[in-house]
């Protein structure tokens, strides 16, 4: 279990954003497969790979959706 | 939103978005006029260089007002990275002329954020954008008003043209 802050929650909804776009993600495809994540002003160093970053993009629009 | 975001945010986190990619378009708009500014002093034309001076602070200064906007309505606003600035000009006219150009790409550029945030019905954002909106209007009629000198005087020398021009 992680907590966040406010602005760490938006600080990683802009990363996780840029990290889904559809450039960044084939980049991501063409080299590791995964993503090291700092999160939490570098409090964590999380391992994302593409199913797990998909699906963390998709929780957070929840959160921040209507 | 959800409520606890809500309770957190005035913003609507799209408008947040593309509040902040007008952010870095202001500044290298900021950063350009900064390179036709050098450009008209290295060649002492003290009009020109005295108008793009003023246009590269008040880029900025519109890039700060939003980057302020955003941090007080509970967003996270974003320091741009500035892509490469073109130094390089053939002539005081194509400068005055990218200058239209680029006035005219922002003005574009807030017409996308005003239309957002009426999308998603965040009026304070709508509100906050009308003084662009407003803004851009004059800004683009000062630089047309400028060719239109050009037009005027075509063949006379450089610095009796620059010299007819406002300083800001």
């Amino acid at each position: 279990m992680m907590k966040l802050t406010f602005p760490q929650l938006l600080q990683l909804r802009k990363k996780v954003n840029e990290l889904t776009s559809p450039l960044q993600l084939q980049h991501i495809i063409d080299n590791d497969n995964y993503v090291l994540l700092f999160i939490a002003d570098k409090e964590h160093l999380v391992f994302l790979e593409i199913p797990t970053l998909l699906e963390l993009k998709e929780e957070i629009s929840y959160c921040f959706s209507f | 939103m959800k409520t606890a975001i809500r309770r957190q945010m005035t913003i609507h986190p799209e408008v947040m978005d593309v509040l902040n990619e007008q952010i870095a378009l202001e500044m290298h708009a900021s950063a350009s006029y900064l390179a036709m500014a050098s450009w008209c002093d290295q060649r002492e034309l003290l009009n020109s260089k005295a108008f793009f001076y003023k246009q590269s602070e008040e880029e900025r200064e519109h890039g700060m007002r939003i980057f302020n906007f955003i941090n007080d309505a509970g967003g996270a606003a974003i320091s741009p990275a500035i892509p490469e600035v073109n130094n390089d000009f053939e002539s005081l006219r194509e400068i005055y002329e990218k200058s239209l150009d680029q006035e005219i790409q922002v003005t574009q550029s807030i017409y996308k954020c005003f239309s957002k945030a009426r999308s998603v019905n965040d009026y304070a954002s709508e509100v906050f954008l009308q003084w662009f909106v407003n803004e851009q209007v004059e800004e683009e009629d000062t630089v047309r008003s400028i060719l239109d000198v050009f037009d005027l005087m075509e063949g006379m020398p450089l610095k009796m043209i620059d010299e007819r021009l406002p300083k800001e």
